[in-house]
């Protein structure tokens, strides 16, 4: 007996279904735009997304995945939390000291604070530049290197020399058309004090179009000379090894339990966060957005869908006399069928395809005029057109089922 | 100048289409309408048969048995040895794709498709491959003497020429029997002629036709004329055919 598998082919029948969407070009445009809108905001989003996870990602393994990093502040979600932060005690110069001179796991522990101001050389000023206050123990671990000169000495940290070293963007912007090296020994003024320029930094490149060589670090006791002392410190640590991670974890947050004095039962009054913690956040936070569109992106397939069933059962009227001479020459319930389902897919797919034209093109577009870069996701499209046909399939199945199901002799004799 | 042949006698040996005690009854919720009330019908092998009546004689319920579109409500009907009236709704579109041609009143061509496309239609059922399908659509199309239009599509193609598009689908799976709703009601005169000239010579090759007609003088081309009134077989006649004068008919 007949069965699906005979009667209009796949190409035929896809051949039938662009046919007729091409003799309807506006009707069959209307009829998927759900599907045009649902997916092209799915490879838009995708996109998007892709890209800036691979921003974040730059951003968040650039200073070495092994180093973590110990703040007053632990990540909070609530206004609640972050009003019972303000009572816990600053990290100060001296809770570095005894993580350094007491902890077993530790290559290097930098201190950290900071803040922004004014740079000038001269009748060069440049306003909104980052100013970084650092112990010397940052030119351990700072992986980026320099373009010329040095990092501080540990004796510049401790005695509070006034040198800096600068970003690149600062040094060809406060001495334009020289070389690196000539920057060397130059006295600019950071935040109202007199500076001497020791290093030139090599490139950080930039991340969401901003540069991140607008910068010039200085020992941290400069800093809070500058800024003062009230503000807490943060500390980078670096393990002994990339096997150390956990424990070097483990022993900060002990000693820095010990020197606040915390009972066992008490709670941290301090956090740790190493890159993946902070990768960890930012994967919640996307996959909240992924959850979101999925709502959003099913909506509007469900409307698409029904949109699709709706102009199917139209075409089934219109065509129901081809039906019946189907019929009359021989086609089986199940040939009928089929030759509708098709038609519903193609419509479904075609409608999928125009949907993943456009959110490339926009995905393009942004990737044009923004800095996020252009990553498209093979899988984004692949999951578009598994939905479209799951749709078409789904949507298509019942008026597919009512040409199948039409009395040959009732059809024939339909005007 | 016509001429008419020799009144046949009754073919005799096993019948193709064997009918008895035939029954339609429409059911319309209060009253039941009796269309077809119990009729006995044989028909042979290559005859070239006129079903005739007045609208509403049930001559239209026949052919949509005879055509296994629809399935009687009592009695039996056997063609080419198949018992039509135990068959299946998928069974049924089988023995119309295998054992019945088809020709309509209005064509019913694929508006969309071409002359080639349409005559292929029911060899895509019966499962035929691309290629033979093609070639034997061509060789229908050749017959009916449309080769050369197999590109074209309906609207293209004059009333006569969409009705030999149509006798070429009907052809085209080598049915026992080429089944004629009125076929030369939409035409003109001549080329009502050009179709029923098609139809003799078809029959002289050996085709069974049966043809539903009101009008007589399309009745005359038949060997045959059964008559129907009330739902019963007024009359079945045997007939010298009239033949047309293949002079003034174009090939």
């Amino acid at each position: 007996m007949a069965g699906p598998g005979r009667g209009v082919g796949l190409a035929e029948g896809v051949f039938i279904a662009l046919d007729a969407i091409w003799a309807n070009k506006l009707r069959s445009f209307l009829t998927v735009l759900g599907n045009v809108i649902a997916i092209s905001s799915i490879i838009l989003v995708v996109t998007i997304i892709q890209g800036v996870n691979a921003e974040v990602t730059k951003i968040f393994t650039a200073e070495g995945a092994d180093i973590f990093t110990v703040r007053r502040e632990s990540l909070v979600f609530s206004q609640e939390e972050a009003m019972a932060m303000r009572s816990r005690p600053r990290l100060t110069r001296e809770d570095a000291r005894f993580l350094r001179e007491t902890g077993t796991a530790f290559e290097a522990v930098v201190e950290s604070a900071d803040g922004s101001g004014r740079v000038e050389y001269g009748n060069e000023s440049l306003g909104g530049v980052a100013i970084e206050g650092r112990s010397w123990e940052w030119g351990l671990i700072d992986g980026n290197g320099l373009e010329a000169g040095r990092y501080f000495s540990p004796l510049e940290t401790n005695r509070a020399r006034p040198v800096a070293l600068i970003g690149i963007d600062v040094a060809s912007e406060l001495f334009p058309g020289a070389d690196p090296e000539s920057a060397i020994g130059r006295r600019i003024r950071v935040h109202s004090l007199h500076y001497e320029v020791v290093g030139v930094m090599k490139t950080r490149g930039s991340s969401f179009g901003f540069s991140r060589d607008e910068v010039v670090v200085v020992p941290i006791r400069m800093f809070q000379r500058m800024f003062g002392s009230r503000n807490s410190l943060s500390f980078s640590i670096k393990p002994r090894g990339p096997e150390f991670v956990q424990p070097a974890m483990d022993e900060a947050r002990t000693l820095m339990r010990i020197r606040h004095r915390l009972r066992p039962a008490d709670e941290d009054d301090f956090g740790i966060s190493d890159s993946s913690t902070f990768l960890d956040l930012y994967n919640q936070f996307t996959a909240g957005i992924f959850g979101a569109l999925v709502g959003i992106v099913a909506m509007a397939l469900v409307v698409g869908g029904i949109v699709i069933m709706n102009i199917m059962l139209m075409v089934v009227t219109e065509r129901t006399r081809e039906v019946g001479i189907r019929k009359a020459v021989g086609a089986t319930y199940n040939q009928v069928l089929w030759q509708f389902l098709v038609e519903a897919v193609t419509l479904s797919v075609f409608g999928g395809a125009v949907g993943i034209t456009l959110g490339y093109l926009a995905a393009a577009a942004i990737a044009a005029f923004t800095p996020l870069p252009f990553v498209l996701a093979t899988w984004s499209i692949v999951a578009a057109l598994v939905t479209v046909i799951g749709v078409g399939v789904v949507f298509g199945i019942y008026p597919a089922s009512r040409a199948a199901k039409l009395d040959p002799i009732t059809a024939l004799g339909y005007e | 100048m016509n001429e008419t042949t020799a009144v046949p006698t009754a073919p005799s040996g096993e019948p193709i289409i064997k009918i008895r005690d035939l029954k339609k009854i429409y059911d319309m919720g209060r009253v039941k309408v009796e269309a077809l009330a119990g009729i006995d019908l044989d028909i042979h092998r290559n005859e070239f048969i006129a079903i005739m009546g007045p609208s509403g004689s049930g001559k239209s319920t026949l052919m949509n048995l005879l055509g296994c579109l629809d399935t009687p409500t009592e009695g039996n009907y056997t063609l080419s040895s198949h018992e039509v009236s135990a068959l299946d709704d998928n069974e049924l579109a089988e023995v119309r794709n295998r054992e019945i041609g088809f020709v309509f009143q209005t064509f019913n061509l694929l508006p969309r498709a071409t002359s080639l496309h349409n005559v292929e239609l029911p060899l895509i059922y019966a499962g035929v491959s691309g290629r033979e399908r093609k070639k034997r659509a061509l060789e229908a199309l050749d017959i009916v003497g449309l080769a050369e239009r197999s590109d074209h599509r309906p609207n293209e193609l004059s009333g006569g020429q969409r009705q030999r598009v149509a006798i070429a689908r009907a052809l085209v799976n080598k049915p026992a029997i080429l089944l004629a709703d009125e076929p030369t009601g939409n035409l003109d005169s001549k080329t009502s002629l050009e179709v029923m000239d098609l139809f003799i010579r078809l029959h002289d090759q050996g085709q069974t036709v049966i043809i539903v007609t009101h009008e007589p003088d399309i009745a005359e081309y038949a060997h045959r004329v059964v008559t129907f009134l009330d739902g019963r077989i007024e009359s079945d006649v045997r007939q010298a055919a009239k033949r047309l004068d293949t002079e003034a008919v174009p090939g």
